[in-house]
């Protein structure tokens, strides 16, 4: 994934890590929400192409998303409420963040389940991301790993908070902002570092 | 009628139907949600309020006509079986994210108090309490306050 | 209570650093350009006025009917209906940025979802706009301290942005603690 595009998704989808309760059962539900709505999306454009409505595309890939961001909130209400009302506004960052995300993402494939497929594999490093930071900021801030489940979230207790209250700041909004940061940093500093190691491998073939 | 307008026609009508469609699909699903909802949320609030005392649980719901039903459940409380005042879980967002916060106020008194939080362990629990002075408890104290007021108002108007 | 509520969106659970409306454009900073004024302006007038509608069209039409989850797609229709009535009123010609829409929808979103009446609906929309637009001169003012120290290039910028904002959150969660608890003399 190149350095551009993955800023272009940590830049859409900030919201979605940073300002969402830091326990590794929202992140799943998050990214879940997040594939489903790019996936929908991209379906739906091919809709829109079909019926030749071209010039109602944006109003009408709005309205399908928040359709779906709205559907995938009713079934998770029916699944475990106490999520979806913890989530209740964080569950709209994500819908807002795939359609700013619309202009990296591709209809121009020939089928409807090439495109779909396409974009998804362009979300996906993206959402394994989100994925291991909601874990590590369960892991470090509650000492817990959880799961959705019927009438809340189950945990699986790691160790006691008590002992580490430290790392209880990367639960907090301020914590995940760090950790988002750092992650970017570094990722950037490795890229330089490879893009200097190919170019001097470059330098010396053509030597 | 010529061509472009039976062709702006045609859009506008599959427009339109396509707007029905949706809403027509989520209404659906509202309907088949809304058990879901007073149930489970009833059950996460009876284990905030057992936490706080014994005999305290959640009864019926209220019908609180606000754009908040959305991020928020309001019940009646119950010390047994006995009307005692109102209970609420709000989505209160915090230092932490949001949680999903309960407050109860007793049917007597002006007082909301803040009886918990549903899902929060150990070090961070101890940052929520009724006692402190936290900025964002008072603010939807004062909410649910004005929610409740403003229910019992509507209570007596419909008498 | 006006105050109470524009003070808790503006500062204490400030919509951009806590709820997150807008917390990824603010680290863009591209707001250098000379005709942001209308910008605002026409931003301001369509959360409002879209905020307006909206609550008109939740409690009479969608509460009665037990449909309030469904308000957001009423809202974005009545939003993307003013938007686009209000720029042919005031003609703004800048660039349209799907950053804008989204930070202007969240707070309409927002302000639907924990108003209780029309007029707290309008302070929370108007004070979490406030938050967005009066954080930037404060991060654009760092960043500009910064580069004149050391030349960053675009994404380590961005990376410096998330830092100030960290301590922005800090700084404001400072007003939560009781500095003068006589517990911290024992």
């Amino acid at each position: 994934m190149n350095k551009s595009l993955y800023f272009i998704f940590t830049a859409a989808a900030f919201s979605m890590l940073v300002c969402a309760p830091g326990r590794f059962a929202y992140g799943f539900v998050l990214m879940l929400e997040f594939l489903l709505i790019i996936s929908g999306a991209s379906a739906f454009s091919y809709l829109v192409k079909t019926l030749k409505l071209e010039n109602l595309k944006s109003v009408l890939n709005l309205a399908f998303i928040m359709f779906l961001t709205i559907a995938f909130k009713l079934v998770l209400v029916l699944v475990s409420p106490v999520m979806a009302l913890t989530l209740s506004f964080v569950i709209y960052v994500p819908a807002i963040s795939a359609f700013m995300l619309s202009s990296v993402l591709t209809n121009e494939e020939k089928t409807v389940k090439d495109g779909v497929a396409k974009n998804l594999v362009t979300s996906l490093v993206f959402a394994l991301f989100t994925l291991v930071f909601f874990f590590v900021r369960d892991v470090a801030g509650f000492g817990t790993i959880t799961l959705p489940a019927k009438y809340g979230i189950t945990e699986k207790v790691l160790f006691d908070v008590h002992k580490s209250a430290f790392f209880s700041f990367f639960a907090s909004v301020p914590g995940a902002l760090m950790m988002v940061a750092v992650t970017v940093a570094v990722i950037i500093l490795l890229q330089n570092k490879f893009s200097i190691i190919e170019k001097a491998g470059t330098q010396n073939d053509s030597e | 009628m010529d061509e472009k307008t039976k062709t702006q026609l045609a859009s506008c009508g599959s427009f339109t139907g396509i707007l029905l469609l949706l809403f027509i699909i989520l209404s659906g699903l509202v309907f088949l949600s809304l058990s879901s909802w007073e149930n489970g949320l009833r059950k996460n609030t009876d284990y905030v309020l057992q936490g706080y005392s014994e005999n305290l649980h959640c009864g019926e719901m209220l019908p609180i006509k606000e754009g908040i039903v959305t991020s928020a459940a309001f019940y009646q409380l119950m010390d047994k079986d006995t009307v005692k005042g109102y209970a609420a879980i709000v989505r209160m967002t915090t230092y932490y994210g949001p949680v999903p916060a309960v407050f109860i106020q007793e049917q007597n008194s002006s007082e909301v108090i803040f009886a918990g939080v549903y899902g929060l362990r150990s070090s961070i629990n101890m940052e929520f309490s009724n006692d402190s002075n936290d900025l964002v408890i008072n603010y939807w104290k004062d909410k649910c306050s004005r929610i409740f007021d403003e229910y019992k108002k509507s209570l007596e108007d419909g008498e | 209570m006006i105050l109470n509520s524009f003070l808790f969106y503006f500062i204490f659970a400030s919509a951009v650093l806590i709820y997150g409306i807008g917390i990824n454009s603010n680290a863009e900073v591209t707001y250098s350009r000379k005709n942001l004024l209308p910008v605002i302006i026409k931003s301001y007038v369509c959360v409002i006025s879209t905020v307006v509608f909206s609550f008109l069209i939740n409690k009479f039409l969608l509460l009665p009917v037990g449909l309030i989850e469904l308000y957001p797609m009423f809202a974005l229709l009545v939003f993307m209906a003013l938007s686009v009535f209000i720029e042919i009123l005031i003609q703004v010609t800048a660039k349209k940025s799907a950053s804008e829409f989204a930070i202007a929808f969240l707070c309409v979103v927002l302000a639907l979802n924990e108003g209780i009446t029309l007029v707290d609906a309008i302070i929370i929309a108007f004070s979490c706009l406030t938050s967005f637009y009066l954080l930037i001169p404060f991060l654009y003012a760092i960043l500009r301290r910064i580069d004149s120290v050391k030349n960053l290039d675009a994404y380590s910028q961005k990376c410096s942005m998330f830092f100030i904002m960290v301590v922005f959150i800090l700084a404001l969660y400072s007003l939560n603690i009781s500095w003068f608890n006589m517990g911290l003399l024992r």
